[in-house]
This record gives structure tokens, C-alpha cells and sequence, in this order.
């Protein structure tokens, strides 16, 4: 759209003119005429009222008025070749062309003129607020309907003066406003393209840190998710420095079970454990009042209690599968047994392990049936002694009379009501033919323990490699303990760790299960009493 | 995540309103380059880099508009001591790209633009040793659109409102259950109503900020305030009920922001500095439906995750030197309470007590630049934080504690 640059260039360039340059004039009368028009023009003749349309090659004289609308442009080309060309919107009024000097003004509208170099006339251009003269110049003026006017000038050099008489030189690429009130400052163009570069610079950057401020905020949502789980303890370093994801939740099968269910989750395995427990009677909602009973009750029997369960643990190829039937209380610290007697117990009042002085009742269920199996192969189980099973009458279904066996027995097997079948035995120091199959502490003055047992032959083994943990997989060390190793105090602290097991077993090809645990939830489900 | 024809679309619409000349591009490059160490109870991290990177080729289409794409990007090897301090807290890596397309159009004969955007951004993590790139448990993938208007009442002061939509995924992330399968028995280890994708949500944001001369006409002070709605929808995450079951509705989250803060320029030492007085304050609500259920301790909590925050604290900068390569110092402080409606304390063995946990966080941060070549500035950074909270029970997680850390740098800006 050439009309479009043409006033973007006017636009730009607009100007105030108050300059002058005087060389002698070397001819004393001058031709001016129009050679060019775009659109139309319209001429008055001094000392008359009309306004004539022009053609092409119109002789302007002195006096001669030019009018241009808002889509006209018009060229006047002098005899010494310098020219000037008019804007649409503009006014113009050619007051001396003979002689020594060409004195014209623009009264309002847009110019631009070319002044011949070798000329030697005298070049003026009169604005209402500005008059300038100049030799071999190109420059550009612009004048507002308030007579506000701009000079922009491309060569040369030129003088601007105001209505007062103040005076300023232009160098080339500078451009200056001149209003009523008197000069503008003076800008450079190469400056203000500068300055414009820097400020449009300046708007990119403020959206580019608009645009990385609002991300932050966005970030931060992520963020605070994340930050949950961590909180919730699902995410977790195993000794090995991998992470573990860990998902614990309970299952309601039936109104009378719960099945507690522990995830572990690493990039390359994943690997689970659950306990499926059949209470004795319908459970209530919050579970908790419940599973607060499964690791015993001190003082008096329980409201619930198992009668069967099911312990899994498994890397879903292998499994570890425990099964215990016929479970029922029995007060262990009065029964005819001592050495089953029961000094220190968890409390769920306290959510710790309390001391039990002795005689204290201390109520626990027994099963009459166990079984422990690898990959479905038998290490250990138990059968009631027949003899010892449903002897005499019942009251309330709790006590000595109810049937089952009464007595687990103390290591001694003395008053053990039970016939246990142990296909395998722990293996421990001086008979262990290496350090990892071997049970004991395995890294000294730190809690990693292995608990190794076999058969006769060693064909058939199985290995609980066990370590205590923080949330950062670092391997606790027994001072933190206060070299407590076992006993009520042991397991009081044990609750601020993690409990990593890693089980293999002749069975399992040289496959492991894997599992890190809260500790508590061994508690909850009645495997650390 | 079908990003690639939002952001054909919003390229091909840019240019095909451009006018048929040569474009010309207005560059805007960054980078920082840091490096330092995090220091976390005792412990301190190997020394480590942190860098990022932009570049905003913005191209003008005339009449002041203005077609803006923009690259951020970063690496993060030292951790900032606002981070977690879950599992793995020293051992962090973090790598984050982002894209995205602005288009910003002035309304003629007012002084407001308006801007659309599309926006993709990956966020990677590597928090432990078996972790890469790419395979992060937290790695995300946010793609986004957003709206603006700006209204430059004053230059360079102005009022903006904002819509976002952005969805953010975790790619590596589904839940355990949901993947559980079957046990060694054949019976299902998980819950038919687990959700798979429960992380992933649906964001909407409403915002609005301004900033004002304080007097309007001869200013002393420079007000910026803002407010914030965000409504997030995890659309795979069912709510837990009392039995610790799961229901047939998902959670919900709104968070409501309010900010201020003010800033108040000065002459210091004589006339020999520039100084920035300044004070900011934010006021966070967020509500949720959702519950949790602790299975290790049996134990229910309703209203767990709404929560309120209250953030202030003074900041102060000196400048000197030429504006356009001055030196500067800065510090700032920041006092941050966080408190739990619903979420319970615990003692230190785990057991829930009756008070609702609160979190006092105070920052303080040190910072120094200096020019050191055309357009290439020293950074010094050091950042302390103090946490104390009334939850006791620490085993998953420290509520508790002290974190800081230096950097050590230089940046690139043109």
C-alpha cells in the first residue's frame, strides 16, 4: 500500500521547520509548477475566492494557494530541480519563488522537500508556529490543526526556529516538535529507533517474566500434590537407595473379615503382602476398635479375634503363605503354662509397648492349625495334640475349657499342647558356611539381622534378610537405639522406623521378595506382639 | 495429549493475520548458570549446578501486536530449600521444558491488549539413585491455554485479568492398586472402585492482578495486588469414606489467593544508591472434599487436606552504579503459617491427637549481583529456612527442621 507507507512516512517524519539557509539566488525568476498529482488538487489564484481544480503541469505563481483532500498528493517541482511534495490533508501557499529565494508556508497538512545541493537559493518554509530555510536538505514537515508542528531531517543540515526566536540545528536522523510554547527536544532518529528497540525488548521481557511467574504458581500445584504423599508416608527410599512406592489399605470381604493389604513398588519389581483375618464375630465400621485387639488385650478378653487368617507375602511370582485355623483367646499369663507368659505388650491406648506386671491377664489368640509354605512346599506347621484338643465344657467361649489348644509352650516344649512339624531349623554360628547364610547380626553395630534356617541336608532353606530403616533407606544404627536390641524398648523405638525384609527360599530359583513396612502394621495385624 | 494441533492453530493464526512484509523479530535470551550446595540436617549435597534458560524470539506483526514464543528451560542439581524434604533429600535432579505461544494484540483506541496462549511443559525428576530421566515417579506433562487482558491505565502501571485450563499429568504415576492384579490365592489384592490416575487433574484458573501508583499522581509507593481462584479436578481419584473405603465420587480442590505487597523506591547513601523498601503479604484458603485413611493406624480424617496460609515479610534491594549495569544486594524475609482444618497432629510414636496441624515456615535470603561484562552478571545466592511444626510423628517425613543453601553464578541476559 504505497499510499499507506507514504503517510506512515509523513506520519513519521512530520516536522517543524524553522531554519535558515541563505545562498545567493542565482536566477531572479524561478518556474514552479505542479508535476505530479495524485487524486485531486485544488488551486486559488490570489485575490479570489474560488478554488480551481489543476491539472498536471499547472505553473504555480507567488500567492498561489494548493489544497489537498484526504487522498491527494501533489508535487511541485522547482527550476533548480528541488522539489516538494505536499500531503493529503494539507494547505499550502507559495509566497515568493523569484529571485534569490523560495519562501512558501504550510499552514497545516504534511510536506516533504528535496533541496537541490548546488543550488545556491534561499529555501523557506513557514509553518504557524516555525520557519525554516535551508540548502541542499532533505527533510519532512508536518503541522497539526493547532499548528503544532514536526521537522524530521534525512540529509543535510537545517535550522529550526521557533515564534521566538530561539534556534536549533539539526543534524541528520534528528527531528524536533515545535508548539506555540516554542522548541521540543531535539531527538535522533538512530537514537529513538534505539530507544524503541529497547523498549519493545522491555515488553518482551516483562511477558516473558509475566508468563514464568504464572508458571511458577501452576508449578507449585504439582508440587503440593506431591508433597502429600510424601507426608503420607507412600514414598519411601529402601536400604538399597531405590525408591519404593507404598500403598497400604484395608479390604471388608465379609461383614466378620478385613484384609490388609501392603503394595511395594519399584521400578523393576513390584512386590506385595496382605493378611486376610476371619474374626469371631461381625465387625464394626471403624475397624479400628477392632484391629486395636488383634495383637492381644491387656486386663481382660477381647471383643474380637481371630479365628482364622491368612498372611501372603510375594513378588507375584513366588509366595510365602501362612495359614493358621482354629483360633480362640486364651489368657496366657494364667494359664498352666509359665512359659508362654506374656511380660510386655503393645497398648493401643498408648499406640506403644507397655510393660505387663506379672499375673496381669493378658489375652491372645491361639490356632490349632498352622502351616507355613514356600512355592506350596510345607517348612513349618503344627497340629493340636489330640489329647490336649476340646478338653471339658465352655464358658462364654473364652478360657481353658473352650477347646483348643491352651499353651504355644516355651522354647523348652514344655506344656506345649501342640505337635509341631519343623522341616527346617535356624542355622547359626559356628555351623554357618558363610556370613550371609548365617543367622545374627550381619553388619556390625547396625540393625541388619538374617535369620537363616535348613533341613538336615540343606536342600530345603529359606533366609529372612531383615534391616531397619529411616525414610531415607539409611540402615539404623544400634545407638540410635541406645544399644537397645530387643525387649519392650526395642519395639517402643522400632515404631519411629521402616522394616525392610528381603526373603529368598530354596524354592524361589534365586528370586526375592522384597517388602519394606511401617512396623505398625506388623503390629496392627498381630505378627509382632 | 493432543497439544500439537492447538499450537498449529494458534501459530498458523498469528502469522496468517500478519501482513505479507519481512517479520521482524525482537530476541530476548537468558541464561543462569549457579552452582552450590543443599544442606539438610547435618548432612550437605555433592556440589551441584542449577541452570536456566530462555529464549523468546518475539516476532512484531505491526500495529503492535505481537507473535511470542517462548522457551524456558532448566536443570536443577542443587535443591532450593523450599522443596520437600520427603525420602531421598539430599539426592535431587530436577529438568523442566517448556513451550509456549503467545499472541498479544493491542486493542486500538484504549490501553488494553489481550493475549492468548498455549503452553506444553515437561517436568522431569530424578529423586533416587534407580531413577532416570524420563522415568520419574513425579515427572509431569502440563499442557495449557490461557487468555489475558491488560489494561495499561498508567505506564508502566496496569490491571490484568487472566483465565487458565491446563491439564497435569503424571505419567509414570497410577496408583498401586489399581495394578495390583491378583494374589497368590486368586482373589483381587485391590478395590474394583480404586481410582488408576489419581494425581492427574483438570486445573481451571481465574485471575486478577493490578498495579498502582500510591498517590495515583506523584507516586511514593508501588502497589501490586492480586487474587487467584483455582479449581482443580482429580478426575481418577475417589474420596475415602469412614471404613477407609472408597465412594462413587472424585476430590475436588478450590484454592483461593489474595497478594499485596508494596514497593517503595528511595535514594540511598547519599544519593550514591537506589534503594527498594519493600513488604508483601498473600493469604491462601484451599478447600477440598477429599479424606484420608491412615490403614497403618486405623485411623480416619475427614476435611484432610483444606488448609489456610498466611504469607508477609519486608524485602530490601540496593542498587548502584549505572542503571542499565548496576550492582546490587538484596534481602528478604518471609514468615509463612499453614494451618490444617481437618488433617490431625500425631505424637512421636504416630498416635493421633485432638489439634490440627499447623507449619511456621521463616525464610530468609541473601542475594548479590554484580556486572562483570556486557550483558554477563556475578550472582551470589544463600537462602536459609527454618521449620517447626506441632506434628511430632517424623517417620515419613520431617515437619521439624532446618535447610539452607549458597549459589554461586553468573547470568546472561539479552
Amino acid at each position: 500500500m504505497p499510499a499507506d507507507r507514504a503517510r506512515g512516512r509523513f506520519a513519521l517524519w512530520g516536522v517543524l521547520l524553522t531554519g535558515i539557509l541563505c545562498l545567493p539566488f542565482q536566477s531572479l525568476s524561478a518556474a514552479v509548477s505542479i508535476t505530479d498529482i495524485s487524486g485531486t488538487a485544488r488551486v486559488r489564484r490570489p485575490n479570489t475566492a474560488s478554488w480551481n481544480q489543476v491539472p498536471v503541469n499547472y505553473v504555480l505563481s507567488a500567492g498561489d494557494e494548493v489544497k489537498t483532500d484526504r487522498s491527494s498528493r501533489v508535487t511541485i517541482t522547482f527550476d533548480d530541480a528541488s522539489r516538494v511534495e505536499i500531503g493529503p490533508n494539507s494547505s499550502y501557499l507559495l509566497e515568493e519563488a523569484a529571485g534569490a529565494s523560495s519562501k512558501m508556508s504550510l499552514n497545516f497538512g504534511r510536506l516533504k522537500a528535496w533541496v537541490t545541493k548546488a543550488s545556491s537559493r534561499r529555501f523557506a518554509v513557514r509553518t504557524p508556529t516555525a520557519v525554516c530555510s535551508v540548502r541542499g536538505t532533505e527533510f519532512g514537515v508536518d503541522v497539526g490543526q493547532d499548528g503544532r508542528t514536526s521537522v524530521a531531517l534525512f540529509e543535510g543540515q537545517l535550522g529550526v526556529q521557533d515564534n521566538k526566536g530561539n534556534e536549533v540545528l539539526l543534524n541528520p536522523g534528528d527531528r524536533i516538535d515545535v508548539s506555540l510554547t516554542g522548541l521540543g527536544k531535539k531527538e535522533n532518529q538512530e537514537t529513538k529507533k534505539k530507544e524503541d528497540a529497547s523498549s519493545e525488548r522491555a515488553t518482551v521481557k516483562k511477558e516473558v517474566g509475566l508468563e514464568m511467574n504464572k508458571e511458577q504458581v501452576l508449578a507449585a500445584a504439582s508440587e503440593e500434590i506431591k508433597q502429600a504423599l510424601f507426608q503420607q508416608g507412600k514414598v519411601m527410599v529402601d536400604v538399597n537407595g531405590n525408591r519404593v512406592r507404598i500403598e497400604e489399605y484395608i479390604l471388608r470381604p465379609t461383614p466378620t473379615s478385613f484384609k490388609f493389604v501392603v503394595l511395594n513398588e519399584r521400578p523393576d519389581r513390584f512386590d506385595y503382602f496382605f493378611r486376610l483375618g476371619q474374626f469371631n464375630t461381625t465387625l464394626p465400621d471403624d475397624l479400628s476398635s477392632a484391629l486395636r485387639q488383634l495383637p492381644g488385650c491387656i486386663g481382660g478378653a477381647c471383643t474380637w479375634w481371630l479365628t482364622n487368617y491368612q498372611t501372603v507375602y510375594s513378588n507375584t511370582t513366588d509366595a510365602i503363605v501362612e495359614n493358621a485355623t482354629g483360633g480362640h483367646l486364651v489368657d496366657v499369663n494364667n494359664n498352666a503354662d509359665n512359659d508362654d507368659n506374656v511380660t510386655a505388650a503393645f497398648d493401643p491406648n498408648v499406640n506403644s509397648f507397655v510393660s505387663l506386671p506379672a499375673g496381669t491377664p493378658f489375652f491372645t489368640t491361639l490356632f490349632d492349625n498352622y502351616t507355613l509354605k514356600f512355592n506350596n512346599v510345607t517348612h513349618n506347621s503344627w497340629v493340636p495334640n489330640v489329647a490336649a484338643y476340646n478338653a471339658g465344657g465352655c464358658a462364654g467361649g473364652v478360657g481353658a475349657a473352650c477347646g483348643g489348644i491352651q499353651s504355644m509352650g516355651g522354647t523348652d516344649g514344655a506344656g506345649d499342647n501342640r505337635t509341631v512339624t519343623n522341616v527346617v531349623s535356624i542355622v547359626q554360628s559356628p555351623n554357618c558356611v558363610t556370613a550371609d547364610n548365617c543367622t545374627g547380626n550381619r553388619e556390625s553395630g547396625k540393625f541388619h539381622d538374617i535369620i537363616y534356617r535348613q533341613n538336615g541336608a540343606g536342600t530345603i532353606w529359606d533366609k529372612f534378610d531383615t534391616y531397619i530403616i529411616d525414610d531415607n533407606g539409611k540402615v539404623a544404627e544400634h545407638s540410635a537405639f541406645a544399644g537397645i536390641t530387643n525387649g519392650t524398648e526395642y519395639k517402643r523405638r522400632l515404631l519411629d522406623w521402616n522394616y525392610q525384609q528381603i526373603m529368598t527360599a530354596s524354592e524361589f530359583g534365586g528370586r526375592k521378595i522384597d517388602l519394606v513396612f511401617e512396623p505398625k502394621i506388623l503390629m496392627q495385624s498381630g505378627l509382632i506382639q | 495429549m493432543r497439544t500439537r494441533p492447538l499450537v498449529s492453530l494458534l501459530v498458523l493464526t498469528a502469522f496468517v493475520s500478519a501482513p505479507a512484509r519481512a517479520l521482524e523479530v525482537v530476541p530476548v535470551y537468558g541464561l543462569t548458570f549457579l552452582g552450590g550446595q543443599y544442606f539438610f540436617a547435618g548432612d550437605k549435597s555433592k556440589l551441584n549446578a542449577n541452570v536456566t534458560a530462555n529464549a523468546a524470539p518475539a516476532v512484531k506483526l505491526g500495529g503492535g501486536r505481537l507473535f511470542l514464543p517462548l522457551y524456558t528451560g532448566s536443570y536443577r542439581g542443587t535443591k532450593s530449600v523450599t522443596d520437600s524434604v520427603g525420602s531421598g533429600s539430599l539426592f535431587a535432579q530436577g529438568m523442566s521444558h517448556r513451550l509456549s505461544f503467545g499472541y498479544l494484540r493491542p486493542i486500538e483506541g484504549t490501553n488494553w491488549k489481550v493475549k492468548p496462549s498455549v503452553s506444553y511443559k515437561w517436568d522431569y525428576l530424578k529423586e533416587t539413585r534407580d531413577e532416570t530421566w524420563g522415568k520419574g515417579l513425579f515427572d509431569t506433562q502440563t499442557v495449557g491455554l490461557g487468555f489475558e487482558a491488560e489494561n495499561t491505565y498508567k505506564e508502566p502501571f496496569s490491571y490484568r485479568w487472566g483465565y487458565d485450563f491446563f491439564y497435569t499429568r503424571f505419567p509414570n504415576f497410577k496408583s498401586l492398586e489399581s495394578k495390583s492384579g491378583t494374589d497368590a490365592t486368586g482373589n483381587p489384592l485391590g478395590r474394583e472402585t480404586a481410582g488408576v490416575r489419581t494425581l492427574d487433574t483438570l486445573n481451571q484458573q481465574l485471575s486478577f492482578s493490578v498495579t498502582r501508583p500510591i498517590p495515583y499522581e506523584k507516586p511514593v509507593v508501588a502497589l501490586t495486588a492480586g487474587y487467584r481462584l483455582l479449581w482443580q479436578k482429580f478426575h481418577d481419584q475417589p474420596l475415602v469414606n469412614l471404613a477407609g473405603q472408597f465412594v462413587n465420587e472424585n476430590r475436588q480442590d478450590i484454592t483461593n489467593s489474595l497478594s499485596a505487597s508494596v514497593l517503595h523506591p528511595r535514594e540511598a547513601f547519599g544519593g550514591k544508591a537506589r534503594m527498594g523498601l519493600g513488604f508483601g503479604t498473600s493469604f491462601n484458603y484451599a478447600g477440598s472434599n477429599q479424606n484420608t485413611y491412615d490403614a497403618g493406624q486405623t485411623h480416619y480424617t475427614a476435611d484432610s487436606y483444606s488448609n489456610w496460609s498466611l504469607t508477609m515479610g519486608p524485602s530490601v534491594n540496593f542498587a548502584w552504579g549505572p542503571k542499565e549495569s548496576a550492582s546490587n544486594a538484596s534481602a528478604a524475609l518471609t514468615w509463612t503459617r499453614q494451618s490444617y482444618f481437618g488433617r490431625q497432629v500425631q505424637d512421636s510414636n504416630g498416635l493421633y491427637q485432638d489439634d490440627t496441624q499447623n507449619h511456621d515456615r521463616y525464610q530468609f535470603s541473601l542475594g548479590y549481583g554484580m556486572p562483570i561484562a556486557a550483558n554477563f552478571r556475578m550472582l551470589a545466592q544463600a537462602n536459609f529456612l527454618w521449620v517447626d511444626s506441632n506434628m511430632r510423628y517424623e517417620k515419613t517425613y520431617k515437619y521439624t527442621y532446618n535447610t539452607a543453601n549458597y549459589l554461586l553464578g553468573f547470568s546472561y541476559d539479552y
